[in-house]
């Protein structure tokens, strides 16, 4: 990309030559409408708008919500317990319940999503099984998180009989995370170069030896990295945990107990019209630790990469 | 040693964890039609999804207004986010400054991570009073409008990052050959850069596509969730994961059964979607070949013909 | 300074195995690596084999211990018996993983880049012999100082044992790998062109303690350099576009070669 970028700082940009120029680029089959100079001028001005324009939208949504929410965050507010349904009071009950619930879902997925990302990295010369088993990952990853929700009322809570609770939505959750987990605990494996497998065979260490002592402790931070990218996905999930988990408004005391998370609590808020401030509040919450648990990932996914050059 | 896992112990153990994907996969489907399939059988395929009506206390479950719902807003979400979105990939990988796109790469990605009750929670406060009060649009503000930028919005990020992606992948080879026959910038890239990146941009849109269609939550609190069907992008419109999550709280019989057809008839098209995004991925990481450059002469197409074959697969991108 | 002998260094007993290949061929896909080939390698000698790039040296090799096959995805035909034992017939012989580790235990391979393990000095030599089940840490200390003296690397390391290999120069990473090879005994060691970028005195090292330890361990060095095979190995094969040519005692090879390729390539005519 440099060598790239080189290149083009290097080449005059039309806008910048002078007047009497000798002939502009040679182009052989010149556009239909205007020179390529102004074709490459209008380029720029458009995408460069375009970007500017993408970036501010996401910055508003960032902004808009800080500017308002940021002023109910409190330390009473975040160890508080709600008060009339949640109008007011603060939102401890809903902390501790996305806490239990994502917890759950990480205890879930994490075994499941590690071994089979071994399994797909390291086992390769099983060929057609690994194939399937991509393919139902990937599929999985495209389910709309709506239908998890249909899945886990239907499966957990009423087949199973668990009842809309903690485990119910842990449950589900899981299930939903698990295909990111899975792709980035894969592509952390299969970045571990090639030859510490083969030093570790060659002094005697079995397939599995090999895994277990050199890749995984290599490839931890990136698999780590899947991890939190999961936890992020749970956290900021409604669809899928409103018809599991339940929504009921009080600090769970075990698994088989209702729960209700931030985001539902958030949604609750708004759909209700309950309290705009308490929901802003609530959001703020919600976009920081997501914010975090992102950048959180980011970092590790970097450190992990630069350790392996 | 304590944990000495025989090999063949551990291969078996890996591979039961590989199979819960597969097992999960199997169970969704399998409860999903259980609950749903009869609804759609009693009642006929053909006029469950092309019924008009949706009047559960009336028995008639129809679900073309929710599908051209779905359809509305997903279409309007890929016209304004596609061009804008493609648009700020072009301009990250090619032509903004490498420090740039380091920080900001990342910063879009990290957007996609926002609740979508967030996103939807700013249309309800934004958007939608906008639309209302605007004499360009108004109606009741909550509308398939609102929804289609807002989806647009969240699917930007999906775009941008895989586009991003695709076009990095493109060897410089293309690139240089272009430059070096005097094409300018916008030229090497709406010429070869582009078409060579197409298979993984077209991957990332499919996979856009499939998130808008997924939505649930932001289209909820600015579609007006309306069962009619709409007539105007400023009608208010229920799309399909809509009418799952309203109703599913207080559905019984027939009526939460016809809720799971719904999920059957989302289920198969994210199904179908995937599988399209899965192609079009695979087909870039074995035919990349070279498109034919709009702007040389014969011989000079054959030089830029010897460039390197497939590049490496992008790294995805999920929220 | 002076190379302990092999008796100073308190090896435990190992016996040097012989190599006994019978029509072994080898395959990638349908490139043809190695034609079938006969190759019979003394217990207690260093077997140099030499060759231009794309004669099958590494491919035999690798076979030597199984990797090509398990490893690189390759098809082996004919025979080999290592110390007498089958290892190949017609066919992989062995399949049990923990058959296919012990194999690797016994014989040893040093690749032709240094790869050092992301851990520290101690535990890149001391891998092996845990894999294997050692825990007793004053027979781990024992063994890595001995096998780290025999690679003729402790003098420079013994007092920092505790850091990261990667911080090692190329020459000292690659007579760790050789320690980490003999930390387990092995009765063969393999060595693909070890000394390929590295330092001359890093080279007269490994070299040196190929010269002590043979009497111990046979071992197999494939190398570029044919001055190497010239100091060093007591046959030497000469192996050309996947045959071997002819082997022979080294000076014999050198000074009188029977074959015109063979007399070709230690001229210089081609390389």
């Amino acid at each position: 990309m440099t060598a790239y970028t080189a290149a083009v700082a290097a080449s005059p940009s039309p806008s910048r030559s002078p007047a009497p120029a000798p002939a502009p680029t040679p182009s052989p089959s010149p556009s239909k409408f205007a020179s390529p100079r102004i074709t490459q001028q209008f380029a720029q001005i458009a995408l460069w708008s375009a970007t500017a324009l993408t970036i501010a939208i996401l910055l508003f949504v960032i902004a808009f919500v800080m500017r308002r929410g940021l002023g109910s965050i409190s330390w009473s507010f975040l160890a508080g317990s709600p008060r009339k349904s949640g109008a007011e009071g603060g939102i401890f009950p809903t902390i501790v319940s996305t806490l239990y619930v994502t917890i759950a879902a990480v205890a879930v997925a994490t075994p499941l999503g590690l071994g089979a990302a071994i399994y797909l990295a390291e086992y390769t010369s099983e060929g057609w099984v690994s194939g399937i088993i991509r393919r139902g990952t990937e599929s999985l990853a495209g389910i709309p998180s709506i239908i998890f929700g249909l899945f886990g009322f239907a499966f957990f809570v009423t087949t199973l009989g668990l009842g809309w609770s903690v485990l119910s939505g842990g449950l589900t959750l899981g299930a939903m995370i698990l295909p990111t987990v899975i792709r980035t605990a894969e592509e952390a494996l299969r970045a571990v170069p090639r030859e510490y497998r083969h030093v570790a065979r060659s002094l005697g260490a079995t397939r599995w030896d090999a895994i277990r002592t050199v890749v995984l402790p290599v490839a931890a931070p990136g698999i780590m990295t899947g991890i939190v990218l999961g936890i992020a996905r749970a956290v900021s999930e409604t669809a899928a945990v409103i018809f599991t988990a339940g929504v009921a408004l009080r600090i769970p005391t075990s698994l088989f107990d209702s729960a209700r998370t931030m985001s539902v609590h958030f949604y609750t808020l708004t759909m209700e019209g309950i309290s705009d401030s308490q929901a802003y509040g609530t959001a703020a919450v919600l976009v920081v630790t997501i914010l975090l648990m992102n950048v959180v990932a980011y970092t590790l996914m970097h450190r992990f990469t630069r350790n392996l050059r | 040693m304590s944990k000495r896992l025989p090999d063949r112990v551990a291969a078996r153990i890996l591979l039961g964890a590989a199979s819960s994907a597969i097992a999960i996969l199997a169970l969704i489907t399998v409860f999903i039609f259980r609950e749903g399939l009869p609804v759609i059988i009693d009642r006929g395929p053909l006029s469950f999804i092309a019924g008009m009506r949706w009047a559960p206390s009336q028995g008639e479950y129809g679900l073309l207004p929710m599908i051209a719902g779905s359809a509305v807003v997903t279409a309007g979400a890929l016209l304004l986010g596609l061009p804008l979105g493609i648009a700020c990939a072009i301009t990250l990988a090619e032509m903004a400054p490498p420090r740039a796109r380091t920080v900001l790469k990342p910063t879009i990605e990290l957007l996609a991570g926002i609740p979508s009750v967030v996103y939807g929670f700013i249309g309800m406060e934004v958007l939608v009073p906008f639309i209302r009060e605007n004499p360009a649009f108004g109606g009741a503000g909550y509308s398939a409008l609102a929804a289609s930028v807002i989806l647009a919005v969240m699917v930007l990020p999906t775009i941008v990052g895989i586009s991003i992606d695709a076009i990095e992948a493109v060897p410089h080879s293309f690139r240089e050959g272009s430059r070096a026959l005097g094409a300018t910038q916008w030229q090497t890239i709406a010429g070869v850069v582009l078409p060579a990146a197409r298979s993984g941009i077209v991957a990332g849109v499919i996979l856009g596509i499939g998130r808008a269609v997924g939505e649930t939550m932001a289209v909820i609190m600015v579609a007006g969730n309306s069962v009619r069907m709409p007539h105007s992008l400023l009608d208010p419109v229920r799309t399909l994961t809509a009418n799952i999550a309203l109703e599913m709280g207080y559905a019984s019989g027939a009526h939460a059964q016809a809720l799971f057809a719904t999920g059957i008839v989302l289920f198969i098209i994210s199904l179908a979607l995937n599988e399209l995004a899965g192609r079009a991925r695979r087909r870039r990481r074995v035919t990349q070949t070279v498109p034919e450059p709009t702007l040389t002469t014969a011989e000079t197409r054959a030089e830029l013909l010897g460039g390197d074959n497939a590049p490496p697969l992008g790294r995805e991108h999920f929220a | 300074m002076s190379a302990p002998s092999a008796d100073a260094l308190q090896l435990p007993a190992a016996v040097a195995d012989s190599v006994r290949a019978t029509g072994l061929s080898i395959r990638y896909g349908t490139r043809v690596a190695l034609q079938p080939t006969d190759l019979s390698i003394a217990a207690g000698t260093v077997h140099g084999i030499i060759g231009p790039a794309g004669s099958g040296k590494t491919s035999f090799l690798r076979t030597l211990n199984l990797m090509s096959v398990e490893l690189d995805g390759a098809v082996a035909d004919g025979s080999l018996l290592i110390g007498g034992a089958e290892v190949l017939a017609g066919g992989v012989v062995l399949r049990d993983p923990s058959a296919l580790a012990q194999l690797r235990r016994r014989v040893g391979i040093v690749f032709a880049t240094p790869q050092p393990l992301p851990r520290s000095i101690f535990e890149n030599v001391a891998y092996g012999p845990r894999i294997a089940g050692v825990t007793d840490r004053a027979e781990l200390d024992a063994t890595v100082e001995r096998s780290l003296r025999a690679a003729q690397l402790w003098d420079e390391v013994a007092d920092r044992l505790s850091l990261m290999a990667t911080r090692l120069s190329g020459g000292q990473q690659q007579r760790l790998c050789l320690a980490r090879t003999l930390a387990l005994n092995p009765s063969i060691v393999l060595l693909d062109e070890p000394c390929s970028g590295l330092d001359p005195i890093s080279t007269a090292r490994i070299e040196e303690t190929l010269r002590t330890l043979k009497s111990r361990i046979t071992f197999v060095l494939v190398t570029n350099s044919i001055y190497q095979a010239e100091r060093v190995a007591d046959d030497t094969s000469f192996f050309l576009m996947g045959e071997r040519i002819e082997t022979a005692p080294t000076a014999e090879l050198f000074a009188r070669a029977s074959r015109q390729e063979t007399q070709d390539y230690l001229n210089g005519r081609f390389g």
